[in-house]
């Protein structure tokens, strides 16, 4: 009865927190608060693909980056309410088209594959933005931070959401088993190809919806920031860090390196991206299910020992 | 310069070969790391900048020739891999049973070393990049000129790859090598120590590496963050020339020098890693499997 | 109606002839068995017949349908379940959770989580691994997984089940369970069953007629007493003839 409770009551104080946040107007905390929401927005889509079904993304911010681009580039001719679900559409559209081949790939292949094919559309804008001379893009008259809040918010609770249908449903079921074993999913009727374009498109569309609104928030796009490979590393750390199998564990993770961010990126980012490395090495060698595989399995031994 | 230029100029041959002879060597160390032990070593390229640093430190601070210091710097990072090995990767090769778990646990596990490494130079030397001069003697021949650094990277990328390629071949070690990349089960059976064929694997590939970097540093300015895009390189190679193949690997690397180098002649250097990940992309898109899957039961 | 006719089936691996040119029927609640030394074919026909490979030649007919190339999801949506030579379990999924994947995805049947629930818990109690229905498959021992593996064919409300290879590492013991298992679930659900097996005497004594093949083509065909008599079959197996 317990765990089951807590979970839920936990929500309901953090959904608390975060609605009640803008009115203590405290720009830094609004800030931290949007940066937590972002990345759990982020973290929770990008498990819908790959703590489901066991096809790791390394790329996954080329979604954000189409998101971010979206925008940027239909600034001041689209309003704000069709650009960002745009970003987010054409993000669902690039994984459709993209998803079919790379699926097909398993295991750590598909891994460097998404990392390849990030940087590679990363390298393309480049060019391209460089062809038409241009090196940076300036967005002037954007919303402030609390409209910026509202928004990401929202995202966070679609994320959450979606990661909870996910895991309740005959669909997630399927994902599962394709992760579990995809030979034996496949003879027991599950149709693998099409479910994992499912995941792949439903991990996308809220990425590329993020990275629109982030967009608004620095005023400024860059090809290389907006698709900077740290973002897409982020959410596997979040998620790593977090692990167990439920909705929680991006929820820990995404506080985790949040608070671990706060206090290290502006004073010396390249000492943060060394913790984060090592936090990596060390969680892959000791933990490898994250803080709740972690937790669950000593809860585990201790109930079998109480026997 | 109009295509027939670009394809008949034998400066951009030169060009090309020297590229390729560096992919080819910086693949050979991640065919025996990978071949080996089948652990992802994203961290790969950041041997080639730690080598090109080593060589810088050597330089500046004593005068060293980086040839001379090739070596040494050799050295230093074959203890690095036996240092790593010792605390991080026997233990993940005795801890992780199924393969495709052991490769991306590993592929985790080297992104955070690669990062750790990366940033860790980065607070040492900052992330401005650096270059020091070294035989800058321009020799003319036909109407190719070429810097001596460049022609000296050339001679010793091909003597490397030679080196290890007659190694492997008629050695007794490179043949319990070459067992173990493709029957680690039968390699064991017949007496080999895969263990110790996996220290030396390490030991060898990244030092290896090192040397590619002395190379590199003697040619192109060089910072922390070089190390990616010849990691690309290195895994590009070794899918199209198939794992444990030395000497396809040069073909492959060669392969890849010449796209590169006439690719970016004839559009832009801002395709390079266009064209790079492009053709990574593409390799791994059409060979879903990658040429390493361990053949199954008769 | 046949419930499963094989028509000339052939699969070329690059210029090996796995399967050459065979052809048999099976009927409707019929158990027969595949027979046939190692890399005859057996395990490769069966991949054909459940859509993990496609035939170079031939038809495979499932109740009158031509299934020869269909993805094997389609197929097993069909009715057609399967077993392993090397058990596919779902590692980190509970027993039931196993079972469920069969249950939601094996039919049309089961699609909503309640009824698929229930449907699990009745193929558990049928195969006797009700106390086991939450204890992760990759804890459990060969035996019991391949007992997982049977229930969860079965659990997809399969009307032909292959069984490939189901008693491989087994004690006699256990032999003789999983045989009455499986006799018992062909008798209460009508199924019809395609058995490979190298355990002689359960091959034997659950099939009612046996097809043979050796290097990729059927050599013989009929009822185990035939089988066991016929010379072509002891010239193959013990190179002599009766």
């Amino acid at each position: 009865m317990k765990p089951a409770l807590l979970p839920g009551s936990l929500w309901a104080v953090l959904a608390a927190v975060f609605l009640v946040l803008p009115f203590a107007q405290h720009d830094y905390l609004l800030g931290i608060g949007l940066s937590f929401l972002m990345w759990l927005a982020l973290t929770q889509s990008w498990s819908v693909l790959s703590s489901m079904t066991g096809y790791i993304s390394l790329g996954h911010v080329v979604f954000y980056g189409l998101g971010s681009y979206t925008v940027v580039v239909s600034w001041q001719q689209l309003p704000l309410w069709v650009s960002i679900p745009l970003g987010g559409l054409l993000a669902a559209v690039f994984a459709v088209i993209v998803g079919l081949p790379v699926l097909r790939v398993r295991g750590p292949y598909f891994v460097i594959l998404t990392f390849g094919l990030a940087e590679l559309v990363k390298y393309v804008l480049l060019a391209v933005e460089a062809a038409m001379g241009v090196s940076s893009r300036l967005l002037f008259g954007a919303p402030d931070l609390v409209q910026i809040y509202w928004m990401m918010l929202s995202l966070a609770v679609a994320s959450t959401a979606l990661l909870w249908f996910v895991h309740h449903s005959r669909f997630g079921h399927g994902l599962k088993s394709i992760r579990e074993n995809e030979d034996a999913a496949e003879t027991l009727g599950v149709p693998i190809t099409r479910y994992k374009l499912w995941a792949y498109m439903l991990s996308a569309v809220i990425p590329g919806m993020v990275g629109g609104v982030m967009a608004l928030r620095s005023t400024y796009f860059e090809a290389s920031q907006a698709f900077d490979p740290m973002i897409s590393i982020n959410m596997i750390v979040m998620a790593l860090i977090g692990g167990g199998t439920t909705a929680m564990g991006p929820l820990i993770g995404v506080a985790f390196l949040v608070a671990l961010s706060e206090l290290l990126w502006t004073e010396a980012p390249q000492f943060y991206m060394v913790i984060l490395g090592l936090l990596l090495v060390i969680f892959v060698m000791k933990l490898p299910n994250g803080l709740l595989g972690w937790h669950e399995a000593r809860r585990r031994k201790h109930g079998r020992a109480a026997l | 310069m109009g295509v027939l230029d670009v394809l008949f100029s034998g400066q951009l041959l030169f060009a090309a070969l020297l590229t390729g002879a560096l992919y080819a060597i910086v693949a050979v160390g991640l065919n025996m790391v990978y071949g080996t032990m089948r652990l992802l070593n994203v961290a790969h390229g950041d041997l080639v900048m730690i080598g090109a640093y080593g060589a810088y430190w050597f330089f500046t601070g004593f005068g060293l020739s980086p040839l001379a210091a090739a070596p040494v710097v050799a050295v230093g990072c074959a203890l690095l891999g036996l240092v790593l090995y010792r605390l991080l990767f026997a233990q993940l090769l005795r801890t992780t049973g199924n393969p495709v778990q052991l490769e991306a646990r590993s592929l985790l596990l080297f992104f955070g070393l690669s990062m750790v490494i990366q940033n860790i130079m980065a607070t040492l030397e900052t992330a401005t990049p650096r270059a020091y001069q070294y035989l800058e003697v321009v020799y003319r021949v036909g109407g190719l000129a070429m810097t001596g650094n460049r022609l000296a990277a050339l001679l010793v990328a091909l003597a490397v790859c030679i080196a290890v390629a007659l190694f492997l071949r008629f050695s007794v070690f490179g043949l319990a090598l070459r067992g173990v990349i493709e029957r680690p089960d039968a390699a064991r059976i017949v007496g080999v120590n895969v263990e110790r064929v996996h220290w030396v694997s390490v030991v060898l590939g990244f030092g290896v590496a090192g040397v590619a970097g002395v190379l590199v540093s003697m040619m192109e300015q060089f910072s922390p963050f070089i190390g990616f895009p010849f990691t690309i390189a290195a895994f590009i190679v070794i899918i199209l020339a198939g794992l444990g193949n030395i000497a396809g690997g040069l073909i492959a690397g060669l392969l890849l020098g010449a796209i590169e180098v006439y690719g970016v002649a004839l559009t832009s250097p801002n395709w390079r890693s266009v064209l790079l990940y492009g053709i990574f992309v593409f390799v791994l898109i059409v060979l879903p499997k990658g040429i390493f899957a361990r053949r199954g039961r008769a | 109606m046949k419930m499963l006719s094989l028509q000339g089936v052939s699969k070329n691996f690059w210029g090996l002839r796995a399967v050459s040119d065979v052809s048999f029927d099976v009927d409707q609640g019929q158990m027969v068995g595949l027979m046939g030394a190692n890399g005859a074919g057996k395990t490769t026909l069966f991949n054909l017949i459940t859509g993990h490979l496609a035939p170079s030649h031939g038809q495979i007919l499932l109740n009158g349908e031509n299934i020869a190339g269909l993805r094997p999801d389609a197929i097993c949506r069909r009715g057609v379940g399967r077993t392993f030579q090397i058990v596919k379990p779902f590692p980190g999924l509970s027993v039931r959770d196993n079972l469920m994947t069969a249950a939601l995805f094996g039919s049309d049947r089961y699609r909503n989580r309640e009824a698929a629930r229930q449907h699990c818990e009745d193929i558990l109690g049928e195969t006797g691994m009700s106390a086991l229905a939450d204890v992760p498959a990759s804890d459990l021992t060969l035996a019991r997984q391949k007992k997982l593996e049977l229930a969860r064919a079965v659990a997809t409300d399969c009307k032909l089940l292959l069984l490939d290879e189901v008693m491989a590492g087994l004690t006699p013991t256990e032999v003789a369970e999983v045989t009455a298992t499986i006799r018992q679930l062909h008798a209460a659900r009508g199924l019809t069953v395609l058995i490979i097996e190298h355990v002689m005497r359960a091959l034997m004594d659950l099939s009612e007629r046996i097809v043979v093949l050796h290097h990729g083509e059927k050599i013989a065909e009929g009822a185990p007493e035939e089988i066991a008599s016929n010379s072509r079959v002891h010239e193959v197996y013990f190179g002599e003839a009766v």
